[in-house]
């Protein structure tokens, strides 16, 4: 089985498909690491590993923050207060 | 059997009880011995009418010409009566004596079709299949070689009706074989220059691979979003948009804050032709 690769411009793997639905000149290969592809940076034929770190701007807000953000948004709404 | 042979003596089309209108070419009865190796010309037919242009008529007689290459013809297999109607996949040839006749009574033939523009659609080579329907009467099925879009027309009244574009046609373009990764805001290069729009399915994040969203957007059109929800109040989204050489993501928005790439992961491209309204 193939794979191919969509890479970013420094080889950081952004997606993998099967080769069947590559576009042309796509970076094909026959394995791809596991767990997060968008650790990996591919270079020179190899993945190196090389993870994103992660940012605050990252993080995926939990339903208790959701909900304190909508109340928050809603007490203002209450006191007539509008940005 | 009738014919008609194109200027070289190569047989263009046959027909087998339905009225070919010749429209300049010649319509022949044919008398001619049945072919060596070939039960009658219902048989030689099945199995040599996707290769017409291999064979001419010689001193009367049909007559391969295998100095002829046979042409590549994706999906061009005979159809029994009334089945599959609007499909795109490749038919099963007719395989009893039931369906075989089914389709004698109203008659049958094809022809490939070099270069058409029907119902503004351009097809580059095709195949023209004629099958009855249950209801009665004929149609006629012009499947093209890129199988993008099928095109129809009804016999009724002893007259053809307009060809129309029928059906809803999804091609599978790609899929994420590593939906448990990352998704960054990225391009997937694709040809979709033959389609109207494209549907995506996306799953909710990289540790729920449920599909939770279904996404259309038109080639060429304002963007659309992959649309997630936490509760009915909170939505997280991924603006996706298409042109012919594309689709574009850009990363996921939780409220208007770009927040990284792991939710809203695309999994399945699909291509959309035959959108009419």
């Amino acid at each position: 089985m193939k794979y191919a690769l969509n890479l970013a411009d420094d080889g950081r793997i952004l997606s993998v498909t099967y080769a069947k639905y590559a576009f042309a000149d796509a970076v094909l290969v026959d394995d791809f690491p596991d767990g997060n592809v968008a650790d990996y940076r591919y270079v020179n034929g190899e993945y190196v590993y090389d993870p994103i770190p992660a940012s605050e701007d990252e993080k995926v807000p939990t339903d208790a923050e959701r909900i304190a953000d909508l109340e928050e948004a809603l007490a203002m709404l209450l006191s007539g207060v509008t940005e | 059997m009738r014919y008609i042979v194109n200027s070289g003596g190569y047989v263009q089309e046959v027909s087998f009880g339905a009225d070919i209108l010749c429209d300049g070419s010649y319509c022949t009865e044919y008398t001619g011995k049945v072919p060596s190796g070939y039960d009658d010309l219902v048989d030689w037919f099945i199995k040599e009418g996707d290769k017409l242009y291999r064979w001419k008529i010689v001193e009367g007689h049909l007559t391969l010409d295998s100095n002829v290459p046979i042409k590549s013809e994706p999906g061009a297999v005979f159809a029994p009566a009334g089945y599959g109607l609007g499909d795109v996949e490749p038919r099963t040839s007719i395989t009893t004596t039931e369906q075989l006749d089914a389709c004698r009574t109203c008659g049958f033939y094809r022809y490939a079709i070099k270069s058409s523009y029907i119902c503004g659609v351009g097809f580059d080579f095709g195949s023209l299949l004629v099958y009855p329907i249950y209801t009665g009467g004929c149609v006629q099925e012009l499947r093209p070689s890129n199988s993008n879009s099928c095109v129809r027309r009804y016999w009724s009244n002893n007259k053809w009706s307009e060809w129309e574009l029928v059906g809803l046609v999804m091609k599978y373009l790609w899929e994420n074989v590593s939906p448990t990764s990352n998704f960054a805001a990225q391009t997937i290069p694709l040809d979709l220059s033959k389609y109207q729009a494209v549907l995506v399915l996306s799953v909710r994040s990289t540790a729920d691979l449920k599909v939770s969203g279904v996404t259309w957007v038109g080639v060429g059109a304002i963007p659309g979003y992959l649309m997630g929800t936490t509760n009915q109040y909170a939505v997280t989204r991924r603006e996706v948009s298409a042109t012919t050489t594309g689709v574009t993501f850009s990363g996921f928005y939780s409220a208007n804050t770009t927040n990284g790439a792991s939710n809203e992961i695309p999994v399945v491209i699909y291509g959309i032709n035959g959108i009419s309204w």
